[in-house]
């Protein structure tokens, strides 16, 4: 197998100096983790990790297995606690135990397997869960219940149990769960990794709802990487390290840097970098179907 | 032929009122050495189906044969699982033993098969998988990566030396490289050895490039089933059931319809790129 050692890779930070005027929701600074491993020295997967996240911003994060993107993401709630370095959540400190009540009301997690997350038969049992466990009255429960339902539009299966939805409802309860504890962040790790393609496409429209009509701060962790061309930024890991950091545009279109690291470029970039060897000048940023099929028609009507 | 089916139907807990048909009425004939492809949303009944293959379900009714043995006749089952390998969906989750060298050889060392012979059957099937014998037989198999688990659970069943492999979701959960190895380590395997491959995948790019033949299940049915070319040509029915079309085909039916004529069936970037520029420069 090919190794990379990162410290000869250049950091690609295209996000420098563009600054932004919303507030930091999270701020990593060189935070470093390893985990104990059995007979032998700890195995490092985060060495020195700082970024910010603003607020209502929609980051994906992508890498290979075993890069430190899952490490990095239960660091965001306080799952995890940096070796070195701080993580601060709104300015809160994650090593600080009385932060910790706020911290993981305001980062929810979503995971790979919607079986391993839901914890009741009921889907508004389940959805409820959160808010019980905060203490709120019931009341206020049933309302946050009922509008999380809503946002996710699942308030059809209140009722339901759960064993009987696909992956995709599954998933979408799962997210409803954690919207009934009003956070502002939500960490996404591989939401879609198990579902077929009609329930990736239920996820990642609610995911876009939540961000852009809800304004929440979206983290998506994800393998696949038409779905990180929809977030507006991505952040490329490699062996416990931040190696790219950019919009989708200016990350994919470095697709001899991101092979480098065991990842690859959208499909289209792929067919548009075979084109210009063969002479034919595509446009630099052409990455989606609608896109190619516009560029290769100019193309053909300029000949 | 590796399977024939006709009107294969399996209905669970019948005559309760939980009863539900998971499969309704499938034939599908699967040739010996072909690479057959699967596809349908959660639910569509394709893992209901596969696991009749090697005998774990049987047919509510209908015909099934599998490398000529007839399923509804009595028949010997050890020997139908010998030559049909089924490689179930996240497979590292039954990883067991204390050593991936006694994980990969538990099926051999099942069929009574001598020390030696195990040996040789666990280091062939490393070998298949791109795993290094030396470097992980005495290793536990819960200190490899995912990936590398993922491929010693399906190490384990390539052991049993199948006719007939079945792979359920082989790559999900996994990132591009892991893909890639998995994909390619089953194109290399059915090369070497000329098994008949039956993947069951929710990845319409990876299918397209590899399957001879796709079959498309919808509701327990096969609503489709062909050449990658013919079954993604139908595009807009595809993504009614909830399903999708690799993303080259799109392109390639949505040239067409531009009056770009690109020819049907293209699935590979390179191939793509072959046609687009012939026609491009043709043109000048």
């Amino acid at each position: 197998m090919r190794r990379l050692e990162t410290s000869h890779f250049q950091l690609l930070n295209f996000c420098e100096g563009k600054k932004s005027e919303m507030p930091c929701m999270i701020k990593a600074d060189n935070i470093k983790y390893s985990y104990p491993a059995h007979e032998s020295a700890p195995v490092p997967a985060l060495c020195g990790v700082s970024l910010e996240i603003e607020q209502g911003a929609f980051v994906a994060i992508i890498g290979e297995n075993g890069s430190g993107k899952s490490t990095l993401a239960k660091h965001f709630n306080a799952l995890l606690l940096p070796e070195e370095g701080t993580v601060a959540i709104k300015g809160l400190d994650t090593k600080i135990e009385a932060n910790l009540w706020e911290i993981r009301r305001q980062v929810g997690m979503v995971f790979q397997n919607p079986d391993n997350q839901l914890v009741a038969s009921i889907v508004e049992e389940d959805v409820a869960f959160g808010p019980e466990n905060l203490g709120i009255p019931p009341a206020d429960i049933r309302k946050r219940v009922d509008a999380a339902l809503q946002t996710v539009e699942m308030d059809a299966y209140a009722e339901k149990a759960l064993y009987i939805l696909s992956g995709g409802q599954k998933q979408r309860v799962a997210i409803a769960g954690i919207l009934a504890m009003h956070p502002e962040v939500i960490v996404l790790d591989e939401p879609t990794a198990m579902l077929d393609p009609s329930g990736r496409r239920e996820v990642m429209d609610t995911v876009k709802m939540l961000n852009r009509q809800e304004g929440k701060t979206i983290v998506l962790i994800t393998h696949f990487m038409e779905e990180a061309l929809q977030a507006q930024r991505v952040i490329v890991m490699h062996e416990g390290r931040i190696v790219m950091d950019g919009s989708p545009r200016e990350v994919f279109l470095q697709a001899k840097a991101l092979e480098l690291v065991g990842m690859e470029a959208p499909e289209i970039v792929h067919l548009a970098d075979i084109l210009r060897s063969k002479g034919i000048p595509v446009k630099p940023d052409v990455m989606e179907v609608p896109e190619m099929v516009e560029e290769i028609w100019q193309l053909s009507q300029r000949s | 032929m590796a399977i024939i089916t006709e009107k294969l139907t399996h209905i669970y807990q019948q005559g309760t009122p939980f009863e539900a048909k998971a499969v309704d009425e499938v034939s599908m004939h699967i040739r010996q050495g072909e690479f057959c492809g699967i596809i349908g949303h959660t639910g569509s009944g394709k893992t209901t189906l596969v696991q009749h293959f090697n005998g774990l379900l049987k047919p509510t009714s209908g015909t099934l044969s599998v490398l000529g043995i007839d399923l509804n006749q009595k028949y010997d089952r050890k020997a139908l699982r010998m030559s049909v390998g089924l490689v179930f969906q996240y497979p590292e989750y039954q990883l067991f033993e204390e050593t991936v060298e006694k994980d990969v050889g538990f099926g051999p060392r099942n069929l009574g098969l001598s020390e030696d012979e195990v040996k040789d059957r666990v280091r062939e099937a490393l070998e298949h998988v791109e795993l290094e014998y030396s470097d992980v037989a005495d290793k536990s198999p819960f200190e490899l990566s995912g990936g590398q688990k993922r491929r010693a659970a399906i190490a384990g069943v390539i052991a049993m030396r199948p006719k007939v492999l079945i792979l359920d979701e082989p790559t999900a959960g996994l990132d591009p490289t892991g893909r890639k190895n998995i994909l390619g380590m089953i194109v290399s395997l059915k090369k070497k050895t000329g098994c008949t491959i039956v993947m069951v995948s929710h990845n319409m790019d990876e299918l397209s490039k590899l399957a001879d033949t796709i079959y498309v299940m919808n509701e327990g049915s096969v609503i489709a089933s062909g050449a990658p070319k013919d079954v993604f040509a139908n595009e807009n029915e595809l993504t009614r059931i909830g399903l999708d079309v690799p993303q080259l085909a799109r392109l390639g039916s949505a040239l067409r319809r531009r009056g770009f004529f690109v020819p049907e069936g293209v699935f590979t970037a390179e191939e793509m790129a072959k046609h687009i520029a012939g026609k491009l420069k043709g043109d000048r």
